[in-house]
């Protein structure tokens, strides 16, 4: 058997976790789907979500990945044989996610330079979607090929393969900067954002629970998407993270304190985000619900305006702030390749920089057709499906084979043995109940609607190749990688 | 800001700080006290 590489030391593993969990998730994409769906509405369901599903799901995948010593393929093998195709789809899901995740990185490292000489000027809206993006007027138009969306994506996927290079080991010491200090930068943002001029009007927008809107399914659905892809929980992650802890581990107590800061991390960005919103709905004289486009462009609009609005060295801001929006998403990013990397050297018994470089080049290739004028319509398409339903199908399944299978009375017998934090029925009714209930609610809410009509109105084809098909892949691409390993078995 | 907004913020704050510091001050206890190995 081989010997799993375990983290430095806890605080490492603690950090690595927070570090994976907090990325772009918190930064880029919770304020577009949290102003997409009402501001303070979206907040509450998100905090319901956090404790009914966020954080049992965590608890669940740290357990799995402890007491099976693998990364997702191998512990729901150990689960039953008949289930690796599940776990190949877990990971699988988060691969996908991470070949867009790293284009967004790519805008990062855009922005950073532009931010040396403030390039987006007083239109930063159209300097991203027109200047920088190319952005055509629907998916099948492709536009033009973008060189520095590719350069972008090209220094990713180098960033990420080398932090994982010597895997946990090197993670432990990456976590320390790329926790860390976007924290702090994060707090800079956050006093500019709520002191600009009108900053009043968007922090009463995000703040403000709108309850009627909790009436809104697509609320409850994005909370709850929102979540799981913000606590990295559905990837396969942090199956494989669990996998890496030490055997004698605090699993509760680690669980509530990735899930209880990745959110507050989120909420804190949120502050500086709709504190800029409402600089722009006072500058504007619109109100705030109407001023930007909510979508994934939102973060490279509304935080160059902050950098412009700071009283002082507003290039060297600039350039900190988008170097710690990649360094987010490559904590976030090695996080996904290493989980899958891990799969891959725990199934074939390749060496680590192998396993490593294989994904990389494979992550790198995938991100391709999005370094085209029509990328970010791409990428909206397939973000929508990969967390409405990719993510949601993995959680429910997590839920069904641990809970109702495996049994959750079980697994809670092991992380209680190991945690001082004790979890009791609750959790259990959390993830045989609660989390199956609203996830397949949820999921046949999110069909029945696309099924009336397109997401966002794009193209049926674009909506085909782009959601549809990808989602249909997983579980197909899941039962191949499974059953590679029956034929080899037989051999 | 109004009062709903300010409730809310205190609200939020208050669950993930005070959660955050509840959890931070249980590290390792058991593991620590209680193992008869270590």
């Amino acid at each position: 058997m081989i010997q799993r590489e375990q983290w430095d030391s806890r605080t490492a593993f603690v950090l690595a976790a927070i570090g994976s969990a907090i990325g772009l998730g918190n930064i880029w994409r919770f304020p577009y789907v949290c102003y997409q769906n009402g501001g303070g509405a979206f907040l509450v369901a998100m905090l319901v979500a956090l404790f009914t599903a966020g954080i049992p799901l965590l608890i669940l995948e740290f357990s799995l990945g402890h007491k099976m010593q693998g990364a997702a393929p191998h512990a729901f093998f150990k689960v039953n044989k008949r289930f690796q195709w599940f776990g190949w789809m877990a990971m699988l899901v988060g691969f996908f996610i991470c070949c867009y995740y790293a284009i967004i990185m790519s805008y990062s490292f855009n922005f950073a330079i532009a931010s040396f000489t403030e390039a987006w000027g007083d239109n930063p809206s159209e300097y991203f979607y027109t200047t920088t993006l190319g952005l055509t007027d629907s998916p099948l138009t492709l536009g033009s090929f973008k060189p520095m969306i590719f350069l972008g994506l090209l220094v990713c996927w180098v960033c990420i393969t080398l932090s994982t290079w010597r895997g946990a080991k090197t993670v432990s010491k990456v976590v320390y900067f790329t926790v860390i200090i976007p924290w702090l930068l994060l707090v800079v943002f956050i006093i500019r954002g709520v002191t600009l001029p009108g900053a009043v009007e968007g922090l009463n927008f995000y703040l403000t629970p709108d309850f009627a809107k909790l009436k809104e399914p697509q609320v409850w659905l994005a909370a709850y998407t929102q979540v799981f892809f913000s606590l990295s929980v559905g990837f396969g992650i942090m199956i494989a993270y669990g996998s890496f802890l030490p055997q004698k581990t605090d699993i509760v107590n680690n669980a509530f304190i990735v899930g209880l800061s990745d959110t507050l991390t989120a909420f804190m960005g949120g502050l500086a985000v709709f504190g800029a919103l409402g600089f722009h709905a006072h500058s504007l004289g619109k109100p705030v619900a109407d001023v930007a486009a909510a979508g994934p462009g939102l973060a490279f609009v509304i935080y160059p305006t902050i950098i412009s609005n700071l009283p002082f060295w507003q290039p060297l801001f600039g350039v900190l702030f988008f170097v710690m929006l990649l360094t987010l998403g490559i904590d976030s990013a090695f996080s996904m390749t290493e989980s899958v990397s891990a799969s891959i050297k725990d199934r074939w018994k390749l060496k680590h920089r192998t396993a490593n470089l294989s994904v990389g080049v494979a992550g790198f290739l995938f991100g391709l057709p999005l370094v085209f004028g029509a990328g970010l319509l791409w990428l909206d398409i397939v973000d929508r499906f990969m967390t409405q339903f990719g993510l949601m199908l993995v959680c429910l399944g997590e839920a069904i084979i641990i809970g109702w299978y495996y049994g959750s009375g079980k697994m809670r017998g092991y992380v209680n043995d190991l945690s001082e934090m004790r979890i009791n029925w609750l959790w259990d009714a959390g993830v045989r109940f609660i989390l199956p209930v609203a996830t397949v609610v949820l999921l046949v809410w999110e069909i029945v609607k696309r099924i009336e009509s397109s997401y966002k109105g794009y193209p049926r084809i674009a909506e085909f190749f782009g959601g549809w098909l990808v989602v249909i892949l997983l579980p197909i691409l899941g039962l191949v990688l499974a059953a590679i390993k029956v034929k080899e078995n037989r051999k | 800001m109004n009062t709903s907004a300010i409730i809310m913020l205190v609200l939020v704050l208050g669950i993930f700080l005070g959660g955050i510091g509840f959890c931070m001050s249980r590290l390792g206890k058991k593991r620590d006290d209680s193992d008869p190995v270590a």
